[in-house]
């Protein structure tokens, strides 16, 4: 796809044009022939495997030692000329292994002498990788925040404006506060950008040099520009109107172009969210169409499921039956023009079935003040900005009684997957991405380097059990959290929803244990409770994201006893997530368990046929042993088809995606 | 589910577009259906618009916003409303056919990158398809413009009465003259000479099909603005860009112009078979010859095939009313394969009415395996005159029609998010079928044989050959007595050979009575006489056995048979001249020949031996190797083996003997127990069984062996 810039080999750097308003540098998307694709392909061989080679961890740390000696005792303000300087020669020479190098070795005295952080050798390596274009894999705990002060600091430094992107407004804040001081003391401006930030004032904090930001602000900020750029929007459209001398506009705009980004938990931003697009929509919605939803949400109840139609819940789809095709037929010959198509009453009912049978509250959605808001599978997170499109939210408000908000026209979208190939430059970090490592390629160009931990991991893990039903897991949760609990060890047992965590509250709380449950519904506690999750006895319930990005630190008593066990109730559609979970123990060195306790009626197994989980079940009962290795191995496999079922249906969505974007080629609007 | 609408559909709502001023519509009817054609009168390209399309097409105006024209037309098209989807895949079709004009600026990113993708397709579809590249000349369309007078005359009820006159003239004389027109037609075509004549002639004649093409077009007001040369399997052969008859309303008219061009070679040979018939022979006639055959058989053959796509191909699709009949075709070959075998039951057929799956469902099938037959043809026939170019054209067709549509396949059944969910479906079928495959051709043994052709012979003691030279002067027997061993045959007697015995007799008289007298005077003397003697008895026994020889006595039972029917007393035959045949037809022995390739099969791998007679097919009768010839020979049983004599073995053209093979032979004899072989010479179908043998191995050795030969020499 991108065959420029940020896969570029080491240490070259491209033209950089000005941040400006008027001129709003982005990349642009290059039309790829089927060739270039398959020269990119076969690129994945041969490119990240060189670039990771080429990035030397011992040889640049060494040199970021040998400037320590030169910068010894200097005070902040001598430490602040001398980043100023370096700045002035990256701005001419580059990022070379050299400037960096000596830039790293200020920054991590300027944060030594500010916030008693120095950075660690990995930590030089991880902001090395990322300086370099790359995603770096570090482990949970490994300080990733302090580590992108050295990438989003030296690339400031170079006079090029830095977002630092991550995925919630809380750590977008909160970083923010514990690295300006950083930024300020070498002379660098910050800004932040979260949900409560004013229209006004977003345009002076992305001005900062620096500007921390959540992707789902940073992307609706470009759409909210792509709004006022309206048809003008093409990088060619605006320097002729430069050129022009048509200057206005820029006064309305909030960004300054896409010119470096470093997203924190890359693996979800670029993955897992990358499929939903991001919509801006504006007014324009009529009584018509409310009476209507509610017709079509009355007439759904008229259906019977399995007579008129199917429920398929592994594709999450409705079908109709012959029979109720003609039942249907029926139902609707007494009523207006708009029931008349046949397609179109087949549509907009099989979306109000949609949202009787397929769509659960407290499970895709929370109701909060009379307003309907998705909750994202994935995170477990309230997403309150989001709805669902093409009249699914209003049916879903009709259904819960809520008043129905007016359903808007779609007035600009983007994917992330095409929002972050538009930076010039794009870094990420993560603890979880070797699994996707391909797909970061194939997708953003992307190469993936694998930061070593600073200390040696001990984490032990503990056989997994695998259940018959639902209660008996949730039993046996409840039961090994009471005997580690009698030992005062901390547990934390991980769902994947937020019924999975009532309904393990519910087990703990009948064996009498005490606990805490983080969740969608409580997000603003959710940092306190995590930061308490490591005190001796303590039991947490949290769905697999909650209070993601925040360090659970160990009690000392804690840490000698065996550290945090982590239980997972459920295993996530992708290892990668069970993964993040079970970093959540062992950080830093420190010790910590793991287990899997999932049972055979999980959502992952559902398609799984009935067959195999009979024999699973006979198995059981012949052998307790043979059924748990064997539905272990299946519980293994169905995740592994899972992953790959979603990297096609992605890879797919790409291609769609494009090939949309070919299509439409003619309504001359790029997305 | 479909859905109906598309969340694209913002980008594309406010547009308010319109078709450009240079696209025409006409309407057509399909197996009774409305379509619509629409014509870009700039480029020449023709799209076909569905009913609902024109719809939507219909009410673009300039004015209204897409959003408009899909909201009119829902209410309107009720039912049969189309998705938001499918408008904005319609206004893509325009936009790319360059006839969509909107209320925006173009863009020249997009357009330069559409031009040089097409550009570059060409090229692609140039290296894909070697065996026809086209190479576009000139505009003919001023030229046909002032032929259109001839046109007119041509494609009129005058014209039809002409042409049927003469055609039907043609076959009347064709049908007198069957048998002289048809004797040996491959040699009087390939022959050297007439090659020449051939190639002069046959660019003509296209060339004049070609036209007939252009004028049926230009008839109807249709325009042609390309004619060039296409190198069909490296042959150049001109063509001519009708494709402005699509536009014609009626299907009549577009069968008409595909028709054009083979009505005018026939009636081409028509005229030809006419001159031919009332010509003297010279160069007239033998160009006459020329273009009845090119035009009367190679025009059916080849143009009037519809499996393949040309002229035929296009007049099925007009009669049928399929168009693009083709590709259609193996949409719904996909469809099928998708719905019956993987079960995916969301595609809709591409078939409209019931007619229709019937011929789309027969066609594919029998154009593939047609076209793969024509590309072996092809390339066997290349390959006789230059092997590599063959074997490389060979392999092209091959990855063409078979291993890239299979890969294909193949990427589709692992990427496709539909059969994702039907995994263990595809796997368990694609095992079987390369079960199938494998077990069938790598695995099963088959039935294995070799076929030879032998005659039926005497065995070496039926044959009567006579002892020495001499005159004949008594036949002991009648021609077909039944004789015994031993019976004298025929009596010869060589008057200078009774002279030489008494010679012999009596120098032998005069050393007895020498030796009588110097058994008393010279012991030395008599020693010498002795061995003298002993020497001269030697030669008279010899003498007197060569004379038995004259008599000449049959060596086994059977019915004496002479080879001619000539009157053999008194003729003087040398020693070993054949003079009949004592035949027990209990005892006839088969005589075959085996290639030098298939002699080690057969040898060491017979299980039995069938035999069939050239006078009772029917009959099979098992068959018993007696004798194996070890040394190779060129020496032919009979000519009835020979390709002269309607056998198989192409005999020797240098060779000083009749009855030299061209290629080294092994001979065998075979014994049918049981069995009267009565008819001497008759030729015998010998079947040798052999060990059941995975079918592979078999392809293997073979192309092993042709290789090996090839590049050996």
């Amino acid at each position: 796809m991108i065959f420029s810039g940020n896969q570029s080999l080491l240490f070259k750097q491209h033209h950089i044009p000005p941040a400006s308003h008027e001129l709003r540098p982005e990349r642009d998307q290059p039309r790829t022939s089927k060739l270039d694709q398959f020269v990119h392909h076969v690129a994945s061989f041969v490119i990240p495997p060189v670039q990771s080679r080429l990035i030397r961890r011992k040889i640049f740390c060494r040199k970021v030692h040998n400037h320590a000696a030169s910068l010894q005792g200097l005070g902040l303000d001598e430490l602040r000329k001398q980043a100023f300087l370096t700045g002035c020669k990256m701005r001419a020479q580059g990022f070379t292994e050299d400037l960096a190098a000596r830039s790293f070795c200020i920054i991590r005295e300027v944060a030594g002498q500010v916030i008693g952080l120095r950075h660690y050798d990995v930590q030089l390596f991880g902001g090395w990788v990322m300086l370099n274009n790359m995603v770096a894999e570090m482990n949970t705990g490994e300080g990733k925040t302090l580590t992108a002060t050295l990438t989003a600091a030296t690339v400031a430094l170079a006079g090029i404006p830095v977002h630092v992107i991550s995925v919630n407004d809380y750590l977008t804040r909160r970083d923010t506060g514990e690295m300006s001081p950083v930024y300020h003391a070498l002379g660098l401006s910050v800004g932040c950008v979260t949900l409560d930030v004013d229209y006004a004032d977003r345009r002076k904090e992305y001005l900062a040099d620096i500007t921390y930001t959540t992707n789902n602000d940073v992307c609706f900020d470009y759409l909210r520009d792509k709004l006022v750029l309206r048809d003008r929007a093409h990088s060619t459209q605006i320097y002729a109107d430069y050129l022009l001398g048509q200057r206005g506009r820029g006064r309305e705009l909030i960004l300054r172009g896409l010119h470096f980004a470093i997203v924190d938990e890359a693996d979800s931003v670029f993955v897992d969210e990358a499929r939903t697009p991001l919509v801006i929509s504006g007014g324009e919605g009529n009584q018509e169409q409310i009476a209507f939803y509610e017709e079509a949400l009355t007439l759904g109840r008229c259906l019977q499921q399995d007579e008129d139609f199917t429920v398929d819940l592994a594709k999450r789809s409705i079908k109709f039956t012959d029979k109720g095709r003609v039942f249907i037929k029926e139902l609707v010959a007494d009523k207006g023009v708009a029931w008349q198509g046949k397609l179109r009453r087949e549509e907009i009912l099989s979306r109000a079935l949609s949202a009787l049978c397929l769509f659960h509250l407290d499970e895709h959605y929370v109701v909060s003040d009379g307003k309907v808001q998705i909750v994202d599978e994935f995170t477990g997170r309230v997403m309150p900005d989001r709805s669902w499109e093409q009249g699914l939210h209003q049916l879903i408000e009709v259904k819960e009684g809520c008043e129905m908000t007016e359903q808007r026209q779609t007035l600009a979208r983007i994917s992330y997957q095409r929002f972050f190939r538009k930076y010039r430059m794009l870094a990420g970090m993560t603890g979880t991405a070797r699994e996707i490592r391909r797909e970061l390629w194939a997708i953003y160009g992307l190469t993936t380097v694998t930061i070593p931990p600073n200390k040696p991991i001990c984490r032990t893990a503990w056989p997994d059990y695998l259940l018959m039903n639902e209660d008996e897991k949730f039993q046996e949760i409840a039961r090994q959290v009471k005997k580690l609990h009698d030992e005062d060890r901390p547990v934390l047992v991980g769902t994947r929803s937020v019924i999975g965590s009532e309904k393990a509250g519910v087990a703990l709380s009948a064996a009498g244990l005490s606990f805490q449950i983080l969740n969608a519904k409580q997000d603003q506690k959710e940092a306190d409770v995590v930061a308490m999750a490591g005190e001796p006895g303590c039991i947490t319930i949290a769905t697999n994201m909650a209070g993601r990005g925040t360090d659970i630190k160990l009690d000392p008593f804690v840490r000698e006893i065996g550290g945090l066990h982590v239980i997972l109730s459920e295993r996530h559609e992708a290892a990668r997530i069970d993964r993040q979970l079970i970093g959540r123990c062992g950080r830093q060195g420190d010790s910590g368990s793991f287990q899997a306790i999932v049972a055979l009626d999980d959502l992952l197994l559902i398609s799984c046929s009935k067959c195999t989980k009979k024999i699973i079940a006979l198995c059981y009962r012949l052998s307790p042993w043979l059924g748990q290795g064997l539905g272990l191995y299946i519980y293994k496999r169905a995740q592994k088809s899972q992953e790959k079922y979603h990297a096609l249906i992605r890879r797919e969505l790409m291609k769609q995606d494009t090939q949309q974007g070919d299509l439409l080629s003619f309504s001359g609007k790029v997305e | 589910m479909e859905a109906i609408f598309s969340s694209n559909w913002y980008r594309v709502a406010g547009l308010t577009p319109r078709l450009r001023s240079h696209g025409a519509i006409v309407s057509h009817v399909y197996r009774g259906k409305d379509w619509y054609v629409l014509q870009d009168q700039l480029s020449g390209k023709y799209h076909r618009l569905s009913s609902q399309a024109y719809f939507i097409v219909g009410l673009m105006n300039g004015k209204r916003t897409l959003d408009q024209v899909w909201q009119m037309s829902c209410v309107h098209l009720g039912d049969e409303m189309v998705t938001q989807d499918e408008v904005i895949g319609l206004l893509a079709k325009l936009h790319r056919a360059d006839i969509l004009h909107a209320n925006i600026p173009p863009d020249i990113a997009e357009l330069h990158f559409r031009a040089s993708a097409e550009k570059q397709n060409k090229l692609v579809a140039a290296l894909l398809s070697p065996m026809s590249v086209r190479f576009p000349l000139f505009d003919p369309e001023k030229l046909l413009e002032l032929l259109q007078p001839i046109s007119r005359l041509c494609f009129s009820l005058f014209g039809a009465v002409v042409w049927s006159g003469t055609l039907a003239t043609a076959l009347v004389f064709a049908g007198i003259h069957w048998q002289e027109l048809t004797s040996n037609i491959a040699d009087r075509l390939l022959a050297s000479s007439n090659l020449l004549l051939l190639w002069v002639v046959y660019p003509l004649v296209k060339i004049l099909h070609e036209f007939g093409h252009g004028c049926a077009v230009k008839r109807w007001q249709g325009e042609v603005h390309e004619m060039g040369i296409m190198l069909l399997v490296l042959m150049p052969i001109p063509y001519v860009d009708a494709s402005s008859s699509l536009i014609f309303r009626s299907k009549w008219q577009r069968i008409m112009v595909s028709a054009a061009g083979i009505m005018v070679e026939l009636f081409l040979a028509a005229l030809a078979i006419i001159i031919w018939v009332n010509v003297e022979a010279g160069l007239v006639r033998a160009i006459a010859f020329n273009v009845a055959v090119i035009a009367g058989v190679s025009t059916l053959l080849f143009n009037g095939n519809p499996l393949l796509r040309f002229d035929g191909y296009y007049i099925l699709v007009d009669v049928l009313e399929i168009p693009n009949l083709g590709s259609r075709s193996n949409s719904y070959l996909a469809y099928l394969a998708n719905r019956y075998l993987l079960g995916i039951r969301t595609s809709s057929s591409p078939a409209s009415t019931p007619g229709e799956s019937f011929w789309l469902g027969i066609y594919g099938p029998l154009a593939f395996v047609y076209r793969i037959l024509v590309s072996i043809r092809i390339a066997l026939f290349v390959a006789v005159k230059f092997f590599v170019v063959g074997v490389i054209l060979a392999f092209w067709s091959l990855f063409n029609m078979v291993v890239t549509p299979a890969y294909k396949l193949v990427r589709h059944l692992f990427t496709s998010r539909d059969i994702a969910k039907k995994k263990i479906r595809v796997m368990v079928l694609a095992s079987l079928f390369f079960s199938i495959i494998i077990g069938g051709l790598g695995v099963v043994p088959a039935p294995y044989f070799t076929v030879v052709e032998g005659v039926i012979q005497a065995p070496e003691c039926g044959v009567v050959h006579a002892g020495g030279d001499g005159f004949i002067v008594k036949m002991n027997v009648e021609d077909g007595q039944w004789v015994e061993s031993g019976d004298i045959l025929i009596t010869c007697v060589n008057q200078e050979m009774d002279a030489n015995i008494m010679e012999i007799e009596a120098r032998l008289r005069e050393y007895q009575a020498r030796l009588q007298q110097s058994r008393v005077t010279d012991r030395i003397e008599t020693k010498i006489l002795q061995d003298e003697m002993v020497r001269i008895e030697g030669e008279r026994d010899w003498l007197i056995n060569r004379k038995d020889g004259l008599c000449v006595r049959s060596r086994s039972g059977g019915f004496f048979y002479q080879p001619s029917s000539v009157e053999m007393q008194g003729r003087f035959v040398r020693q070993g001249t054949l003079l009949g045949y004592v035949i027990d037809p209990e005892k006839m022995v088969i005589h075959g020949v085996i290639s030098q390739d298939d002699v080690a099969r057969i040898r060491n791998n017979s299980i039995d031996i069938m035999v069939r007679l050239a006078a009772s097919l029917d009959k099979e009768r098992i068959a018993r190797l007696v004798l194996h010839v070890p040394a190779a020979t060129k020496d032919l049983p009979s000519l009835a083996l020979s390709l002269e004599g309607g056998g198989l073995i192409p005999l020797d053209p240098a060779a000083r003997s009749r009855q030299q093979a061209f290629r080294s032979l092994f001979l065998f004899e075979l014994v049918v127990p049981d069995t009267t072989l009565n008819r001497l010479n008759e030729r015998v179908y010998i079947r040798f069984t052999h060990a059941p043998e995975p079918v592979v191995y078999r392809w293997y050795r073979n192309i092993r062996r042709l290789f090996l030969s090839r590049f050996s020499t």
